[in-house]
């Protein structure tokens, strides 16, 4: 998960631990974080992010956005 | 689209300056759909957009852009927000106004039940988009704040996310939101100012409670010199966010 910890850092938002849950649902991150998570992971990966992988449920845990990750580069 | 290709290698390493928050699958999407024409000067990248009137900037250094655009910066860090303002300065823009996101959660929300169907498509849906189109654009400019054309307000009735309000067969009321993620965004709210019933704006309100009673949250942006509909939202139950939405204006 220390990719994903390293990717919050990148948008300054090093308060988000991997220990967290209900990210969004919780209001601990917003619609704009999710926009430069997004900006940050297309710059890591050389690689836009297809718009439906941009879901709620995604962006839930460090887990769920790691998921989405490997799922959305291999496609 | 050469221009196109090329920035998307440079968008790869990144740039010192942007305006730009969304994903770059969108801003390709946008380009081919003709929504964004690209223009490069040096290493920058200018991304030009007709409805509304709004260019996004990606560039590492001074630009020289076209008179009669507006640039929106949208930030929840203020010194990114005062660093992109000293930037755009130097381009020559001028701040125009700053917006303030306020949000609310749905939780322990009362969602109150409507008596009745909401008057909304009761004509013809064309006419009452380009009805709802001039009713908006004298609260909210189409140069930079409306974006909405008359096509998309059609969209939006049809799907349910506009509603009217009707008084003596004129447009009294209004209100358009969108759906974002877990969150549903009062994109426009507008009273007609003669209006008596002071109660309109608090119907349009609940019905766009109503309508998004699945959301986690209710957004909007309220402009900060705007304290009648501050006080409104407040009274509400919404709160400020840290986020920010700034307008500047070239020429």
């Amino acid at each position: 998960m220390d990719e994903i910890k390293e990717l919050f850092a990148k948008i300054e938002r090093n308060d988000v631990t991997p220990e967290m849950s209900g990210l969004l649902s919780s209001g601990v991150i917003d619609s704009l974080d999710i926009m430069a998570l997004v900006a940050e992971i297309e710059k890591a990966y050389k690689k836009p992010l297809s718009a439906e992988f941009i879901e709620a449920s995604n962006f839930e845990s460090f887990e769920s956005i790691k998921k989405m990750i490997d799922e959305a580069m291999k496609a | 689209m050469h221009w196109l290709d090329e920035f998307i290698k440079a968008y790869e390493r990144g740039f010192l300056w942007s305006n730009f928050y969304l994903n770059l699958d969108i801003l390709v999407k946008k380009c081919y759909a003709k929504e964004l024409s690209i223009e490069k000067q040096g290493q920058n990248y200018i991304f030009y957009q007709q409805t509304p009137h709004l260019l996004w900037y990606f560039a590492d250094e001074h630009f020289e852009a076209r008179n009669g655009f507006y640039v929106k910066v949208l930030g929840k860090n203020n010194t990114f927000l005062q660093k992109q303002k000293e930037f755009l300065e130097k381009c020559g823009f001028v701040e125009l106004a700053t917006f303030k996101e306020m949000k609310k959660s749905t939780q322990n929300v009362a969602f109150a039940a409507l008596n009745g169907e909401f008057p909304n498509i009761s004509q013809d849906i064309n006419s009452l988009a380009k009805k709802l189109y001039t009713f908006l654009s004298r609260f909210f400019s189409p140069k930079f704040l409306l974006f909405y054309d008359e096509k998309a307000l059609r969209d939006k009735l049809a799907q349910n996310e506009a509603f009217v309000l009707f008084k003596k067969g004129q447009i009294q009321g209004a209100l358009v939101f969108s759906t974002k993620l877990n969150s549903a965004i009062l994109d426009f709210i507008a009273v007609d100012e003669n209006l008596k019933d002071k109660y309109s704006a608090l119907i349009l309100l609940n019905v766009f409670f109503k309508a998004n009673e699945k959301a986690n949250f209710f957004k909007l942006f309220v402009k900060t010199d705007n304290h009648k509909a501050i006080e409104f939202y407040l009274k509400n139950g919404f709160e400020f966010s840290q986020t920010q939405l700034q307008f500047y204006k070239k020429g």
